[in-house]
C-alpha cells in the first residue's frame, strides 16, 4: 500500500472538497443515512473543511489502512473532536498522485455513545 | 476542470464483488435504505462486471434529500400555549419568527436529541419543570424525517421522557434555555446559521 500521510491526505481532502460536485463521490455502502452526513445534507463540504483544519495528525487523530475489498488502496480517517465531539471522515482516492482528483467518501458522523 | 458528472461519462471505483474496476455513470433508480423508497433518475456510477451501484456523486444528494424528505412523518402534539410563545420568542430571536423557522428549530432539537443522551436527560427533566405545564389548549404539528423522528424518540424513550407530547414541550423549553447558556452555544451557533441560510 503506499501511503500518503496525514498532511498530503488531508490537504488533497480539502482540496476536492473545494473543487465543486465532480470531486465528492460516495462509496455506496449500508447506513448511508446514519454515517454519511455529507450526503444526506446535514453536513456540508465547508464543514467538512473546517472539521479538518481542526484535525492533527496524532494516531488518536488520524490513521491510514488499507481498503478493506482493495488493500491496495489507503484508506484516510481523521478523527477530529469539535465541541466534545468526535467526528470520523473516512475517505481515499484511487490515483493518489495527483493534487486534485476525486475523494470517495464511506463516512462522514459523529461517534457513536 | 469538470464540474459535474453526466451519463456515460467513466470514471474508477471500488465494487464490493469486483474490486477496482473502471465505472460508468448512468441514470438509475437507487434503493434508499433510510426510509426505505426507491428514487429514480438518480445518476450513479456502475460496475461494468456485475452492473452493481458502487458509488453516488454528490450532486445526485439533493435529488435523494428531495426523497427523503418527502418521506418525513407527522409530529402533532397539544401543548400549553404559553409554550407556543416561548418558541415564537426563540424565533425571533434568530431574527426568524415565522412558521417555518420555528419548525426548524423544533426539527434541529429533535435531531440533536437523537444524537445526545445528555440532551435527552436535559429535555426530560425540562418536560416536568414548571415551565412545561398548564392547560395543553394548543395543537402544534410539525413535519419531522422519519428516521430523525424515530432516533429522537428513541433517545427520548431511554432517558425517561414520558411522552412525544413531552419530548417536544421539553425540546421547545431547551432551546428557550440555549438562548443565555454556556453549553447551548454550539447550539445557538449551528441555529444562527441555519436562520441566515434557511
Amino acid at each position: 500500500m503506499r501511503k500518503l500521510g496525514f498532511r498530503v491526505a488531508r490537504s488533497r481532502t480539502i482540496a476536492a472538497l473545494r473543487a465543486g460536485p465532480a470531486y465528492i463521490l460516495f462509496e455506496d455502502r449500508a447506513a448511508r443515512e446514519s454515517k454519511n452526513l455529507l450526503d444526506t445534507g446535514e453536513v456540508s463540504p465547508e464543514e467538512v473543511v473546517a472539521m479538518l483544519h481542526r484535525c492533527g495528525g496524532s494516531p488518536d487523530q488520524y490513521c491510514e489502512s488499507g481498503h478493506h475489498r482493495e488493500p491496495s488502496i489507503p484508506v484516510h480517517t481523521f478523527k477530529p473532536v469539535l465541541g466534545g465531539t468526535r467526528w470520523y471522515i473516512k475517505v481515499y482516492f484511487l490515483d493518489g498522485t495527483s493534487d486534485l482528483e476525486p475523494a470517495i467518501f464511506i463516512s462522514v458522523h459523529k461517534s457513536e455513545k | 476542470m469538470k464540474k459535474f458528472w453526466r451519463a456515460g461519462d467513466r470514471s474508477r471505483a471500488i465494487c464490493e464483488d469486483c474490486g477496482l474496476v473502471e465505472t460508468r455513470f448512468e441514470y438509475r433508480t437507487y434503493p434508499l435504505e433510510t426510509p426505505r423508497v426507491d428514487v429514480p433518475g438518480v445518476l450513479v456510477a456502475v460496475c461494468p462486471v456485475c452492473d452493481r451501484i458502487v458509488a453516488v456523486p454528490y450532486q445526485s444528494s439533493p435529488r435523494l434529500n428531495e426523497a427523503r424528505k418527502a418521506a418525513e412523518a407527522p409530529l402533532e402534539a397539544r401543548i400549553p400555549r404559553h409554550l407556543e410563545d416561548v418558541l415564537g420568542v426563540v424565533a425571533t430571536h434568530y431574527g426568524r419568527n415565522d412558521s417555518e423557522f420555528r419548525g426548524v428549530i423544533l426539527r434541529y432539537y429533535l435531531h440533536a436529541l437523537g444524537e445526545s443522551d445528555a440532551l435527552a436527560r436535559h429535555i426530560r427533566e425540562l418536560a416536568a419543570g414548571e415551565l412545561a405545564r398548564g392547560t395543553a389548549d394548543e395543537r402544534l404539528s410539525v413535519k419531522v424525517q422519519k428516521p430523525v423522528l424515530t432516533r429522537a424518540w428513541e433517545t427520548a424513550r431511554n432517558a425517561g421522557v414520558r411522552s412525544k407530547t413531552d419530548m417536544v414541550k421539553g425540546a421547545i423549553i431547551a432551546a428557550a434555555e440555549d438562548l443565555d447558556s454556556a453549553e447551548g452555544k454550539e447550539r445557538r451557533e449551528t441555529l444562527a446559521e441555519m436562520a441566515a441560510s434557511v
